[in-house]
C-alpha cells in the first residue's frame, strides 16, 4: 500500500516534468525572455495574444501583430484612429478595465495562449490560471530607451524584429532633427514649460518621470522639475500629481500646454491671467493621436518632443511642415494614410474629447 | 464673564491670527513692503503678489472658513436633533447624494459649475427622500428617519459605484474618485460666489435659532407639553444643514471628520447648551479646516489630500481634549 502510493506520489512528480519537456520542444513551443528577465515558454505559432497595457499597447499595431490579437483593454478600444483603422480591435473582448479589475472567465474564454501585462495584472492572472505571462516593466521614471526596450520586447514576442527597428530608427531620425536645429540654443534660451491637466489644469507630471525626458528633448525645461510625482495617487493615473495655483503662479512658465478645456478661457481667469504664457498667447492644446500625447507610448515618445520644439521654438523650424512629418511618420511606423483633417484633428487634440465620447 | 463666556471671543482671535498665518504662507512670497502696497490699493492687480494674495489664497481661506463653519454647525445641530453623538451632517444622507450628482454630470462631460449645480441639487433630493420616507412611519419619527437616511445614502452610494464601474478608466474614473476625495485647491472668487448664499444664510439662521435648538434634548413628547412645536424647528434645522453641507461638498467634496468631531470638541469646551456650543463649534471648526487647508498646500510641493490631514492632527487633538474633559477616568 505504501508503494503504491509512493509510486503514485513519484507520478505526480514526474507529471510536470513531462509537459515542461514537451512545451520545449522546438516545434511547438519557444521561450522568450520578458521585460523583467523571466524566461517565458510560448506555443509555436503564436497565434492569440492578450494585452493588457492600455495605450503603450500601441506597439502592437506598429508591429502590424493586430491580428493576433484576442483580448485587449477597455482603454485601447475607445481610441477613435484605432477604431478607424483596425476596426476588428473593437470587436475583441476586454477583460480588464483597470490595474487589476479582470474577469478571468472572459480572458479564458478569449483562448489567450500569451498574455502581455505590467507586475499586478500578469501576478493575478498567473495565480488564477495557466495562462502564461510575458511582464513588460510598467514605471514611468524612464525616457525614450524604456520605449526602445519596450517595442524590442514586443518583437520578440510577434516576430516582428524589422518594423520595430524601423519605428527606433523613425524616433531617432526625429531625435536628430530637433537637436541639429536646436543646437545654437543657449541653456539661458531654453523655454519653461508647464503641462497643467485635467479640467483644473493643477494636474502634472513632475521631473522624476518620463515625460519631463520629453520635455527636455524638445529643448525646453519642465516647470514642474522640482516636485517628483512618481507612484499612484486615489484618483490619478500613476506619475501624475496635484499642485495648487499658486505654485503654476510662483513657476511663471513660458508656454502652457492643457489637455481640457479652451485654451483661451485662462484669458478670463483672473488666477491665470497675469501669467507669462497667458500674456503671450502661449497656451496649447496637447495633441492626440492613438492615443494623448501625455503617456509613455511609443507614438508620444518621438512625436510629443518634435510638436513642442516645433511650438516653443517656430523660427528654427521655418522650413518644415509638421502636418507633412505627421503624415510621414503615421505612414512609416503605423502604415497608415491619415488625410489632412485628420492631422488636424490631431494636432487639435481633438481625439483626445471624441475618445471620451466613446465612452458607452 | 464666566468660563464659557470667554471661549468664544478668544477662538474668535485664534481664528483672526490663523487667517492672517494663512495669508502669508504660500509659494509666492510676499514682504511688509508688498502687504503695504495692497492695503494701499498702489500694487498693480497682474503683479504675482497681488494674484496670490487677492485671487488664490483669499477665497481659498474663505472657502475654507465658511466650510469649516458650515459643516461644524451643522454636525452640532444634527446631533442635538437626533440625541446622537454618532451623527455627521451626512447622516441623511447629502454626501451620497451630492456625490452621485456630480458623478453623473461628471460621466455627462458637464463643465465644472454644472458639476457643482448637480451635486447640490441631488444633496437636496437625497434629503427630501430620506425625509419624505420617514414620514411614512408615524411611530419613532427620528430612528424612521436616521434610518430613512441611511437607506438612501446606501442607494445613492450604490448608484455612484455603478457609475464608477461603467465610467471610462483612463479619464472619468479618475475624475469621479479625485473629486469625492475633497479638496479646495480649485476655489477662486466665483465659485464662493455662487455657492455663498445657500451656506451663510442658513448658518445665520441656525445662530438666530440656536437657543431654540436645546428643546430637542427634552426630547419630542416633552417639548410638545411644554406647547413647542418641534415638528416645525426640525424642518428648519434640517432644511438649513443640508443646504450648508451639500453647497460644501458641492465647492470641495466630501469633507469627512469635521462635522461628526467639531461639534464635540466645542461641547468640550463649553458643555452642551447650543446657546454656546453653536458658535464655539461654528468657529472652531472654521480656524480648523483653515489651518489644515494652509498645511495642505503649503507642506510639500504638492496638494496633500485634505481628508487625510483633518484626520491626521484632528484625532490626537481630539484624543487629547477627552483625556483633559475627564481626567482620572479609566485609571485603576
Amino acid at each position: 500500500m505504501v508503494n503504491k502510493s509512493l509510486l503514485l506520489f513519484l507520478l505526480f512528480l514526474t507529471l510536470p516534468a513531462c509537459t515542461l519537456s514537451k512545451r520545449k520542444d522546438p516545434n511547438t513551443a519557444r521561450e522568450i525572455v520578458d521585460m523583467l528577465g523571466n524566461r517565458v515558454t510560448v506555443p509555436k505559432p503564436l497565434e492569440r495574444v492578450a494585452l493588457f497595457s492600455g495605450p503603450t499597447g500601441q506597439i502592437a499595431l506598429i508591429l502590424r501583430a493586430d491580428k493576433h490579437l484576442c483580448a485587449v483593454t477597455k482603454t485601447f478600444k475607445l481610441s477613435p484612429l484605432v477604431r478607424e483603422y483596425f476596426p476588428h480591435i473593437t470587436a475583441l473582448p476586454s477583460p480588464r478595465t483597470v490595474n487589476g479589475m479582470i474577469n478571468i472567465e472572459e480572458l479564458v474564454a478569449s483562448r489567450a495562449q500569451l498574455l502581455i501585462a505590467g507586475k499586478v495584472d500578469g501576478e493575478l492572472v498567473q495565480r488564477k490560471t495557466s495562462i502564461p505571462v510575458a511582464f513588460f516593466e510598467d514605471s514611468l521614471d524612464e525616457g525614450p530607451e524604456a520605449i526602445i526596450q519596450e517595442i524590442r520586447f514586443y518583437a520578440r514576442i510577434f516576430r516582428a524584429e524589422p518594423r520595430a527597428e524601423a519605428y527606433i530608427r523613425c524616433m531617432k531620425t526625429v531625435e536628430t532633427l530637433i537637436s541639429s536645429r536646436l543646437k545654437s540654443l543657449e541653456e539661458s534660451q531654453r523655454l519653461r514649460v508647464y503641462n497643467g491637466f485635467s479640467p483644473s489644469h493643477l494636474v502634472t507630471l513632475g521631473g522624476d518621470t518620463f515625460f519631463s525626458k520629453n520635455i527636455e528633448r524638445a529643448g525646453c525645461i519642465n516647470s514642474a522639475s522640482s516636485i517628483k510625482t512618481l507612484g499612484k495617487r486615489e484618483g490619478l493615473h500613476s506619475g501624475l500629481g496635484e499642485i495648487s495655483m499658486e505654485q503654476v503662479l510662483a513657476w511663471n512658465p513660458d508656454i502652457i500646454v492643457v489637455d481640457t478645456g479652451n485654451p483661451e478661457a485662462l484669458k478670463a481667469d483672473p488666477r491665470w491671467s497675469s501669467l507669462k504664457a497667458v500674456q503671450a498667447g502661449r497656451v496649447y492644446t496637447i495633441p492626440s493621436g492613438f492615443f494623448v500625447w501625455n503617456r509613455p507610448t511609443a507614438e508620444a515618445a518621438a512625436l510629443y518632443p518634435l510638436w513642442l520644439a516645433m511650438t516653443a521654438y517656430p523660427e528654427k523650424f521655418k522650413d518644415l511642415s509638421l502636418p507633412a512629418i505627421l503624415k510621414e511618420f503615421y505612414r512609416t511606423v503605423f502604415s497608415v494614410s491619415l488625410r489632412d483633417e485628420q492631422i488636424g484633428m490631431i494636432l487639435s487634440g481633438a481625439y483626445r474629447e471624441k475618445m471620451m465620447r466613446n465612452v458607452p | 464673564m464666566n468660563r464659557r463666556g470667554r471661549v468664544q471671543p478668544l477662538l474668535l482671535l485664534l481664528s483672526l491670527a490663523v487667517v492672517l498665518i494663512a495669508l502669508s504662507i504660500g509659494k509666492i512670497p510676499v514682504s511688509p513692503e508688498h502687504w503695504k502696497e495692497i492695503l494701499l490699493g498702489r500694487m498693480d492687480t497682474s503683479a504675482p503678489q497681488w494674484v496670490a494674495l487677492v485671487q488664490i489664497r483669499l477665497p481659498r481661506i474663505l472657502a475654507a472658513l465658511l466650510i469649516g463653519a458650515g459643516l461644524s454647525a451643522s454636525g452640532t445641530v444634527f446631533q442635538g436633533l437626533f440625541q446622537n453623538p454618532l451623527v455627521s451632517p451626512h447622516i441623511l444622507g447629502v454626501a451620497s447624494g451630492s456625490a452621485f450628482g456630480a458623478a453623473t454630470f461628471i460621466l455627462l462631460g458637464a463643465s465644472v459649475p454644472l458639476i457643482r449645480i448637480g451635486a447640490f441639487l441631488f444633496g437636496l433630493l437625497s434629503v427630501v427622500m430620506a425625509y419624505g420616507l420617514g414620514r411614512f412611519h408615524r411611530r419613532s419619527p427620528l430612528l424612521m428617519l436616521v434610518l430613512s437616511g441611511v437607506i438612501i445614502g446606501s442607494l445613492f452610494s450604490a448608484l455612484t459605484s455603478f457609475l464608477k464601474y461603467i465610467a471610462d478608466p483612463m479619464e472619468r474614473m479618475p475624475t469621479i474618485v479625485f473629486w469625492l476625495l475633497g479638496s479646495l485647491n480649485n476655489i477662486g472668487w466665483q465659485d464662493l460666489a455662487y455657492s455663498a448664499p445657500s451656506m451663510v444664510l442658513p448658518l445665520f439662521l441656525l445662530w438666530l435659532y440656536r437657543w431654540r435648538l436645546n428643546l430637542f434634548s427634552l426630547g419630542e413628547e416633552d417639548a410638545k407639553s411644554l406647547g413647542e412645536n418641534t415638528e416645525l424647528l426640525k424642518a428648519l434645522v434640517i432644511c438649513c444643514a443640508t443646504s450648508i453641507t451639500a453647497s460644501a461638498v458641492a465647492i470641495s467634496g466630501v469633507i469627512g471628520w469635521i462635522g461628526l468631531v467639531i461639534p464635540h470638541m466645542a461641547r468640550l469646551l463649553v458643555g452642551s447648551d447650543n446657546r454656546y456650543a453653536l458658535g464655539v463649534s461654528m468657529t472652531l471648526g472654521a480656524l480648523y479646516l483653515c489651518l489644515v487647508d494652509t498645511l495642505a498646500r503649503s507642506l510639500s510641493g504638492m496638494e496633500i489630500p485634505i481628508g487625510i490631514l483633518t484626520a491626521v492632527i484632528g484625532a490626537p487633538t481630539f484624543a487629547l481634549l477627552l483625556r483633559r474633559a475627564f481626567p482620572g477616568e479609566g485609571e485603576p
